[in-house]
């Protein structure tokens, strides 16, 4: 594996990249004021998250959504641990990008096991496929 | 009270395991203290001074026998028999063992119970009045929109990991009971034309190092509306809260950094951005959940009350509040016995009050936010009985609204940010203050001592706030007079140097005497303050 990393996406797959072949993907701080956005002209766009403790990331890809129409990937990145990947898939990212150091710090089987989540229900809206809405289930919409 | 269907139960289990398998990989070495840390918090476990300590919600502070039957056998179990009730409405655990944390939510679980949210950067256990549903002076039952907000925050993922803690306070009434005007958010549902409900949202209030009173920031908002637009603050507060200094990171700076109106316009902004038929199920999730309620069913008293006696009386007078409904009263069981700690219970008073809710008030019990227990529903020819069954158990302390009343917060004895010890200064007041208030009028004095300024105590808002310090190794209490927490709420002032521990009971006896030879007919302790000024307190305390 080696600096690999790996991507992990919201629909269970796991893929190894190089780290090289996200150059390219046009990056985005967690921080941005949604505000200031402008068009994008790639078709990647990675939300790195500098802290977790810090959540604006899962705010701002509903933004680049919805304030510049854009269509393509959003990956997120950064501080994210296994605990973090149903939240990121929750409000709509595509994978999270995984460094080679992240993804052996936490070994594995916690990634992989994080994309079978204990937590299976959410009240709200979900675009993650192992979530399921609480109220969209109570009225059926 | 809300019932939980199979959805909101599966999440509460299913939020358990989750958590069980965080202890586990800590357990096992897999993660560290430092990336354990959040986890932990985002389900109200603290490392404290001693022990870890478990912070358990009760959701606006209903909660029902049986649930308080299991709180009981909880604090039993893994715990050393007793509980502590807090101003949040909430019940810690001081004795849990890092090992038995999965197992105490599975027990929670259920009884339809959970730690989430409890602690951590995020949105907290909704708060409201403590007579929610019964209060006579009620214009609109604020549960329904307490649970739709528990249910709206519970995992909210873009809100998990704001710059600080959020609070929410809610109330149906003109007279505030649940201290909206000091919370991040607080709210005030009224009744709307053709049986609409409209909620009022104000804004940054707040206690700690900068007290805040809230400002009012949206009028009249139809409660179908309400959550994309506390969607649109949230967001607002997120992005601009301030992240570099955790003593400026709540809203009310935000608020007051960016001012009102231009804070607003963010607001708004926001909130015409937000996908409104992401909403379109509030209102009738909101019906739902008002229809969910489980209502008590009320009889007419068979019987007038006959018995009694001039303790009970004494008991009546000052514990027990109108009920909307004729012919019921609402009983107020105090957790301050003079020389006690303030709201704890032992397992075996737990048992007790669960039983007399069971038998005397329809199986529902409150937490109120004076750290005090609540029988809501009890027909007025039966308090006597259920005052007996009280005092078997040292549960009939008389003192509801007194200054013995105390509010207090853990401080240095359990608590890690603790400069001041703030339960045994708590013990010894209301020693003293309690023989006073036997024999004066005092009603309606508040006295409230936090460890540290966090204030947790809401030492501000009290008529007599009391504050510990640390002075060179050594406790000192600064004193506040004239704070309230009621809908005219206003932070209190401080009125001379700190004294030392064992002054702090002489002290709150000589304001209190102070304010009982100068206060004018129906006169509040703030209302004198008010009038008189500062000096002339200064002068009774120091002189
Ligand atoms: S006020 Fe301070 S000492 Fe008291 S509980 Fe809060 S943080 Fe701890």
């Amino acid at each position: 594996m080696g600096d690999d990393a790996q991507i992990v996406y919201s629909d269970g797959r796991i893929e190894t990249r190089n780290a090289q072949s996200t150059t390219g993907f046009q990056q985005v701080d967690g921080e941005t004021d949604p505000g200031t956005l402008t068009p994008f002209t790639t078709q990647s766009i990675i939300v790195n998250f500098n802290s977790i403790a810090d959540g604006r990331g899962f705010s701002l890809v509903k933004a680049i959504r919805q304030n510049t129409g854009y269509q393509g990937a959003i990956f997120a990145s950064g501080d994210i641990n296994p605990d973090h990947l149903s939240f990121a898939f929750q409000v709509g990212f595509d994978a999270v990008i995984v460094s080679a150091e992240r993804w052996q710090k936490y070994g594995g089987d916690s990634w992989r096991a994080a994309l079978n989540p204990a937590v299976r229900l959410s009240y709200s809206q979900t675009h993650s496929k192992s979530l399921q809405s609480i109220w969209q289930q109570r009225h059926r919409i | 009270m809300y019932r939980y269907d199979e959805l909101d139960q599966s999440l509460v289990e299913q939020r358990s395991a989750e958590f069980r398998s965080q202890v586990e990989r800590r357990l096992a070495g897999k993660i560290s203290e430092a990336e354990f840390k959040p986890l932990r918090l985002m389900n109200g476990l603290y490392l404290q001074l001693h022990a870890y300590m478990l912070r358990v919600a009760i959701p606006y502070g209903v909660l029902s026998s049986k649930q308080m039957t299991k709180l009981a056998d909880i604090a039993d179990k893994y715990d050393r028999g007793y509980g502590h009730f807090t101003t949040r409405q909430n019940i810690q655990y001081n004795w849990p063992k890092l090992i038995e944390t999965p197992d105490i939510l599975d027990d929670l679980a259920s009884v339809q119970m959970h730690a989430i949210q409890t602690s951590g950067n995020c949105i907290r256990n909704v708060t409201t009045d403590p007579f929610a549903g019964v209060a006579a002076d009620e214009e609109v039952d604020p549960r329904p929109l307490c649970e739709l907000l528990r249910q709206w925050s519970t995992l909210h993922p873009e809100f998990a990991y704001l710059p600080r803690k959020f609070k929410f306070a809610v109330t149906g009434s003109a007279v505030d009971r649940a201290a909206i005007k000091v919370h991040d958010i607080g709210l005030r549902v009224k009744s709307g034309p053709n049986d609409t409900v409209l909620t009022d949202i104000w804004v940054g209030g707040g206690q700690g190092r900068t007290p805040k009173i809230a400002q009012l920031f949206k009028a009249n908002l139809p409660v179908e509306d309400l959550l994309p637009y506390l969607e649109a603050i949230m967001r607002v507060y997120n992005r601009y809260g301030r992240r570099d200094n955790k003593y400026k990171a709540r809203i009310k700076i935000l608020l007051a950094e960016t001012g009102l109106e231009a804070l607003q316009q963010q607001v708004e902004a926001e909130y015409q951005s937000i996908d409104q038929t992401a909403f379109s199920y509030i209102e009738s999730e909101y019906a739902r959940i008002a229809g969910n309620l489980i209502k008590p069913e009320y009889h007419t008293a068979t019987e007038a009350p006959t018995r009694t006696n001039a303790e009970f009386e004494a008991w009546r007078r000052q514990n027990v509040k109108p009920h909307k409904q004729s012919g019921y009263a609402i009983a107020v069981v105090s957790l301050k016995p003079a020389g006690g700690i303030p709201g704890d219970a032992t397992s075996i008073q737990m048992r007790a009050i669960a039983d007399i809710a069971e038998r005397y008030s329809s199986s529902e019990l409150r937490v109120t936010h004076r750290q005090n227990l609540i029988l809501p529903h009890v027909l007025e020819s039966d308090l006597f009985s259920v005052w007996e069954l009280l005092v078997k158990v040292d549960l009939a302390e008389a003192n509801i609204d007194l200054p013995s009343d105390i509010i207090a917060c853990p401080g240095l004895d359990y608590c890690a940010l603790a400069t001041a010890r703030s339960i045994p200064i708590a013990q010894s007041v209301s020693k003293k203050i309690r023989a006073t208030e036997l024999t004066t009028d005092l009603k309606g004095v508040s006295v409230n001592i936090s460890g540290c300024i966090n204030a947790c105590a809401h030492h501000h808002v009290a008529n007599i706030g009391v504050l510990g310090l640390n002075k060179s190794g050594v406790e000192n209490y600064q004193l506040t007079l004239g704070g309230r927490n009621d809908q005219n709420a206003s932070i209190g002032q401080r009125i001379g140097p700190g004294v030392a521990a064992d002054d702090v009971p002489e002290a709150i006896e000589r304001i209190v005497n102070f304010y009982v030879d100068v206060r004018e007919i129906h006169e509040s302790l703030p209302d004198t303050f008010d009038r008189v000024g500062k000096e002339p307190f200064r002068e009774a305390v120091y002189g």
